[in-house]
């Protein structure tokens, strides 16, 4: 029994641990596996390693198109969010004013907008402004969620600063502006960078808009282009799982080199899944 | 450095909470002004509306005879510390120290030249390259002070800045403070909750409780006469015995009647007053007598060895709920459980009204 | 008078510096997100079929929302949807209390595991489904290969062309993904519970199980809940997920709403009906979010009570 309940959690822990990174191995696995061997009765190790796949992705398919689209889109709606997002979450953090709860409501309120319930009006939008198929007509439209989150988890980064040290610097002589720049932003920088992070994620992830404002290839995000590889006969498993291998990579090593602020962030600023 | 002046100054939180009534407080140019009261009462409010941090809903505020009661912080040009101390912790000593002379835009040598000079007052030269993580709670008190003094302000607003520091160092930068203020000749407004403070500090007293200014006079005033109950209570330690009862003046003259002892003799003239009324006594001004002659006879409970002194608690013997507090002199024949008479010294005799508290002699 | 004008003025110019902050964000979101709403529930009471232009954008009420109510594809895309989201946020708080129960246990490489399992959370859930389609293909599929090794089997089975079947992938797909998310949130709230409270529980007592009744689940409760909504609004409105592992089929027998929206959207571009949809997942999901917060609330005021 002492055992067991010494001993319980690790093996619990670890059987879970096992299911989770089953499919990643695999998916590595598979997609060094020859195209021929993939639909022979599948083996747990690989028997011979191929890069084939990962040639035929980049060669053939041009996948580092989706991800300089992917880049693009993600690293703009970031930079823009949390510039304008950083100065709105410190007035609703800091400044008293009448209508900040009513506004921290109402963005609160926006992160939990079904993205489908927009996209009739947004593609009747961007076709009226000729912004299907551009940059700016994914990057428009993705400001929809990250903003409302990019302020959300600022608020929150910014109330844990004690109040005194930007009252101590406009008692020095700084204006609240000044204040902000020197003082503040200085000391938030961790908490920006984990904003950024989580807000880049989320762009690098989405789908229904890209998939809905994008026309062809050429500025197709990696997520839409993955989903729509089609093979001449069959569905070509091989590249799609280089090519599910090459979009997980850099996400996974953001997460695993910043998991504690990201974890603080999802806790803190309770942010939707 | 400049006056400071409060005219009618109130202050109502949002919340409805109000921290400051009709506050009218006059400092004078290079005076210490040491802002005390109970928890909650609003000295940190009243700072931090001399600092333009919190915008008063009614009344003016004066330095150096210029209305700014609009206009925000950082054009009033005063300095304040911080309970907390609140220093930049990204940057360090020197440069927590050059902020505020930055923000004015002085030239580099001034700015090094006034660092140096304020690191050499403080004596916090060896520290000038460390971040504030790096500090001990006094160096760090040091380096919040330091950034106050090396902007030459109007005024320092200080806002219990030694509270987070022991005993021992608290004595010494207290003593410090005193140093660098008259140094200085530096207008200072300085909050605290302890009244030993607020007495060794303040070149003035103002007692705040409540938002409501009850007494601001001269450290020795406002302990020989407490301007009411109030202060009474609050200044001193141990804190004044107070007796409730009734204030009478017939043909044997004046006398005070309360449940635990009767003061016939002595009394004073107070004019053309009787009825309730509140007699103060600070335990220092009652000596031991004979049963016979003794205001009180009370039964000894518990005695405390100060030091130098004792402070003996007492219990009426004619009053149960009365308890007085008693200081002697390290000799006094006093044991626990004995029965003995007390006498009150009748030069130092504070009578307060019964209704309102306020004095009466 | 002139001191009241005077503070009216210090405290405006907080005010106004305050919009001045707020307001470039706030326009963004309002262009972007507030009036596409609007413009949605304006559609939703038009006809309008861009592949029949010549019929115009005439105003119909609520003739698409009654269309809706009668539309036996709309109704099942709701099934779906509910089926998904039962089926999912259950197993998923069950396997991330036991996950986070666990690893506020197992102290040693706990910072490790949490990375790992952080992963599949940050992942694009196109990858996540197309992983798991590719572990449940009929040939490949690994799934097919163990339960045939097991003995479970005979002969490779087809997942995708069965109804009930086709939902195996999809809900295991979506726990994969998800469940590490809900433990991360539920491990944050058992890191809040005081140890010396089960200490006490210890002296009075009280065992494991009760312990875990008396102590943690109480305490807990709020994470629940938080991760709850959260779990609850995200399924209702998935989509991507769906989209890629099954395409909705067979036939429509998994679509969800929202894939069902989007059909009717951009694939027959049937716009105001697709907008009266769209408001209505809008108007579920928001019914959903007020009634949880709504008990949220009356939880949280009766545990300060
Ligand atoms: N921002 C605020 N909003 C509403 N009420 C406040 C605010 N700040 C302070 N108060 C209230 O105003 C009263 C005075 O507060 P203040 O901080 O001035 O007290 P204080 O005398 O400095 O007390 P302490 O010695 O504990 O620091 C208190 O009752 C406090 O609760
Ligand atoms: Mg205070």
């Amino acid at each position: 029994m002492r055992r067991l309940g010494r001993w319980g959690p690790v093996i619990v822990v670890g059987l879970l641990v096992l299911a989770i990174a089953f499919p990643f191995y695999w998916a590595v696995v598979s997609s060094l596996t020859p195209e021929a061997r993939l639909f022979e009765a599948p083996s747990l190790f690989p028997r011979q390693l191929v890069f084939d796949h990962y040639r035929a992705l980049f060669d053939e398919r041009n996948f580092w198109i989706p991800i300089r689209n992917s880049l693009i889109v993600a690293g703009n709606t970031t930079a823009f969010c949390v510039l304008v997002g950083s100065l709105c979450a410190y007035a609703l953090a800091r400044l008293q004013f009448r209508w900040k709860r009513p506004i921290l409501a109402f963005i609160l309120a926006v992160t939990m907008f079904p993205q489908i319930s927009i996209v009739s009006p947004l593609y009747l939008l961007l076709r009226a402004l000729g912004l299907i198929n551009t940059y700016p007509g994914l990057v428009l439209p993705y400001l929809t969620f990250a903003m409302p989150l990019t302020v959300w988890l600022l608020v929150s980064f910014f109330r844990q600063l004690p109040a005194e040290l930007e009252e101590a610097a406009m008692a020095d002589g700084a204006s609240r502006l000044r204040a902000f720049w020197e003082i503040i932003l200085p000391l938030s920088l961790p908490g920006l960078a984990t904003t950024a992070i989580l807000t880049l994620v989320y762009c690098w992830n989405e789908f229904l808009f890209a998939l809905s404002f994008t026309l062809g290839p050429e500025r197709q995000t990696v997520p839409v282009a993955i989903a729509l590889f089609r093979g001449q006969y069959q569905v070509p498993w091989g590249q799609i799982l280089a090519a599910a291998v090459v979009a997980t990579a850099p996400v996974a090593l953001l997460v695993l080199l910043f998991q504690r602020k990201i974890v603080q962030g999802l806790t803190a600023g309770t942010v939707k899944g | 450095m400049a006056s400071v002046t409060l005219e009618n100054v109130g202050k109502t939180y949002p919340n409805g909470q109000v921290a400051a009534r009709d506050m009218d407080l006059a400092i004078q140019d290079g005076e210490l002004v040491v802002l005390v009261g109970p928890s909650g009462c609003g000295k940190s409010t009243t700072l931090r509306m001399v600092a333009g941090l919190e915008t008063p809903t009614a009344g003016r505020i004066l330095i150096g005879g210029k209305d700014v009661t609009a206009t925000p912080p950082q054009d009033r040009d005063i300095a304040m510390v911080f309970q907390t101390y609140a220093l930049y912790p990204h940057k360090t000593v020197r440069d927590n120290l050059a902020f505020g002379l930055r923000m004015r835009r002085l030239a580099a040598d001034e700015i090094g030249r006034r660092v140096r000079e304020a690191a050499r007052t403080l004596g916090l030269e060896e520290l000038l390259d460390r971040k504030p993580a790096q500090l001990s709670g006094g160096q760090r008190q040091r380096v919040a002070l330091g950034r106050a003094i090396v902007r030459e302000p109007k005024a320092f607003l200080l806002d219990e800045p030694l509270s987070n520091l022991d005993a021992k160092l608290r004595l010494q930068t207290r003593a410090e403070l005193a140093r660098i203020h008259k140094q200085l000749g530096a207008t200072m407004l300085y909050v605290t909750h302890d009244q030993e403070e607020a007495m060794t500090l303040g070149d003035r007293v103002a007692v705040l409780e409540d938002g409501r200014l009850q007494q601001v006079a001269s450290p020795a005033e406002v302990y020989r006469r407490p301007a009411n109950v109030f202060v009474a209570g609050f200044i001193g330690s141990p804190a004044m015995n107070l007796f409730r009862g009734l204030l009478q003046t017939d043909d044997e003259g004046p006398r005070f009647e309360s449940s635990g002892c009767t003061l016939t003799s002595g009394v004073g003239t107070i004019p053309g007053r009787s009825g309730p009324a509140i007699l103060g006594v600070r335990p220092p001004d009652i000596e031991l007598c004979d049963r016979e002659s003794a205001d009180l006879s009370a039964r000894v409970e518990v005695i405390e060895l100060l030091g130098s002194a004792i402070l003996v608690h007492l219990r009426a013997t004619a009053a149960e709920e009365q308890t007085i507090r008693a200081v002697g002199p390290e000799d006094w024949e006093v044991a626990e459980d004995e029965v003995i008479g007390v006498r009150f010294n009748r030069e130092r005799l504070h009578f307060f009204d019964g209704d309102g508290g306020r004095r009466l002699n | 008078m002139r001191d009241a004008d005077r503070t009216v003025g210090a405290e405006s110019r907080e005010a106004r510096l305050a919009w001045a902050f707020v307001l470039p964000a706030l326009a963004t979101i309002f262009l972007i997100a507030l009036f596409p709403l609007a413009w949605t529930v304006w559609e939703s009471l038009h006809v309008h079929d861009l592949r029949m232009p010549w019929r115009g954008q005439p105003f119909v009420w609520l003739a698409n929302y009654a269309e809706a109510m009668t539309d036996g594809r709309f109704w099942g895309a709701m099934l779906h949807t509910a089926i998904f989201t039962v089926g999912t946020v259950t197993l998923e708080l069950v396997l991330g209390l036991i996950l986070a129960l666990a690893l506020n246990r197992a102290y040693r490489g706990r910072g490790l595991v949490r990375a790992a399992v952080l992963v599949p959370w940050a992942i694009p859930t196109v990858v996540a489904a197309l992983l798991w389609r590719f572990m449940f293909d009929a040939q490949a599929g690994i799934a097919n290969a163990v339960l045939i090794d097991i003995g479970l089997m005979e002969r490779p089975f087809v997942w995708l062309i069965h109804a009930w079947a086709a939902w195996a992938p999809v809900i295991l797909a979506d726990v994969w993904k998800m469940t590490p998310f809900v433990a991360l949130l539920l491990l944050a709230g058992l890191q809040n519970i005081d140890d010396s409270l089960y200490e006490a529980a210890r002296i009075d007592g009280a065992g494991p199980w009760r312990q875990f009744i008396h102590v943690t689940l109480p305490l807990l409760k709020p994470a629940i809940l938080v991760a709850l909504i959260f779990r609850t609004l995200d399924a209702f409105r998935v989509f991507d997920l769906i989209y890629v592992l099954t395409g909705g089929g067979p036939g429509t027998s998994t679509e969800p709403i929202a894939l069902y929206t989007f059909n009717a959207l951009l694939q027959n571009l049937r716009f105001g009906y697709g907008s009266a949809l769209s408001v209505i997942v809008f108007v579920v999901t928001f019914g959903l979010a007020m009634f949880y917060i709504r008990v949220l609330d009356v939880d949280l005021t009766e545990a300060g009570e």
